[in-house]
């Protein structure tokens, strides 16, 4: 098995995991049990109705507009961030794996400019912290496209009436123009998902902008052989956020999915002492030179 | 060693937060903002 099938794998059981919650069927609530208490180092809604663990954008947000900070998942994003940067994005986020799956449909390709990566810093900075902080609401949450697919759209289909207010999800009154942006925005986004790689995660996710801040300076990083590369460009077609990775393979975009360790020329490395890859020499006196990526059937 | 000098710093930033964190309960406050239906994210007004 390849690396790129065990990240398929690991991306789908994450998807089932976080999603394990079934009591929403008799409850006709979220779930509310201690595993709420956990934040998945991905974005994925807390109010989606099989959600198991919170998100940290949604928690990041609350605590925003009750003007404090939280202390914990800042501690426990720094924690990732520093041992594997952006890798939850790549190997877990089933938002990233829904893009992997859309950009497979036939449709016109079209690259997007990598200077559109500092839009989602500007996201980060209004949309999560400023605006919230000052209108005490959570406007990431209103226009979160994860949240439209995995919570808006299931409750408003579904529509049952909750226990605790005796009342549908979804009355005549409370669906008004912010379902109908929210709508919109979903499936402005899930067409160019079919157009642009990773078009979410490139431009517009906070999560990954605070991820790949640690890129270059996580224990996990990845690194290029320059004197063997022959700048065949394999790995940046192969990328699926069309990184040049000989020039720069810990950009705050890459979401180490590590496929381009397929080349040998590019290798992993945890904390400057393990490679796992170097060029040696055999005992022809040839050297192991990088053999250039094996075609995508 | 300028880059263990950096981990050190995130790692004692992490115990700050970590222990200021448990002083202002925010397990339960995350716990209580989770297992809340964020309307927000529903797209209800």
């Amino acid at each position: 098995m390849n690396l790129d099938s065990l990240r398929r794998i690991v991306q789908y059981l994450t998807l089932l995991i976080s999603n394990c919650y079934l009591g929403f069927v008799s409850t006709k609530q979220v779930y509310q049990g201690s595993l709420k208490s956990s934040c998945v180092p991905f974005l994925h809604c807390h109010t989606c109705p099989s959600a198991l663990f919170s998100c940290p954008v949604g928690i990041v947000q609350h605590f925003v507009t009750q003007r404090s900070l939280p202390y914990t998942l800042l501690a426990y994003l720094i924690s990732v961030g520093i041992s594997v940067g952006s890798m939850a994005c790549g190997w877990l986020c089933p938002f990233g794996l829904l893009q992997d799956l859309m950009y497979k449909i036939k449709s016109v390709k079209l690259s997007i400019p990598h200077q559109l990566s500092h839009f989602r810093y500007f996201i980060l900075f209004f949309l999560v912290l400023l605006i919230p902080l000052i209108t005490q609401e959570t406007w990431y949450c209103k226009l979160c496209p994860a949240g439209t697919l995995e919570a808006a759209l299931p409750w408003v289909l579904w529509n049952p009436i909750m226990p605790l207010y005796n009342e549908p999800v979804a009355q005549n009154g409370n669906l008004g123009v912010l379902f109908i942006v929210k709508i919109g925005i979903l499936v402005a986004l899930l067409g160019a998902m079919t157009a642009s790689k990773r078009v979410f995660c490139r431009t517009l996710c906070p999560l990954g902008a605070i991820f790949g801040l640690f890129n270059k300076i996580s224990l996990l990083s990845l690194s290029v052989d320059k004197a063997n590369c022959t700048s065949c460009d394999d790995c940046v077609t192969k990328c699926p956020v069309d990184l040049n990775v000989s020039d720069n393979p810990n950009a705050s975009t890459c979401v180490r999915c590590m496929k381009c360790l397929e080349c040998d020329n590019v290798s992993l490395d945890i904390a400057g002492f393990m490679k796992n890859k170097t060029p040696t020499v055999s005992a022809q006196g040839e050297s192991n030179q990088a053999k250039p990526m094996a075609k995508e059937s | 060693m300028s880059r263990w000098k950096l981990y050190a710093g995130f790692f004692f930033i992490m115990i700050i937060f970590l222990i200021t964190g448990n002083q202002k309960n925010d397990i339960l406050s995350i716990q209580d903002a989770g297992a809340s239906m964020c309307l927000s994210c529903i797209g209800l007004e």
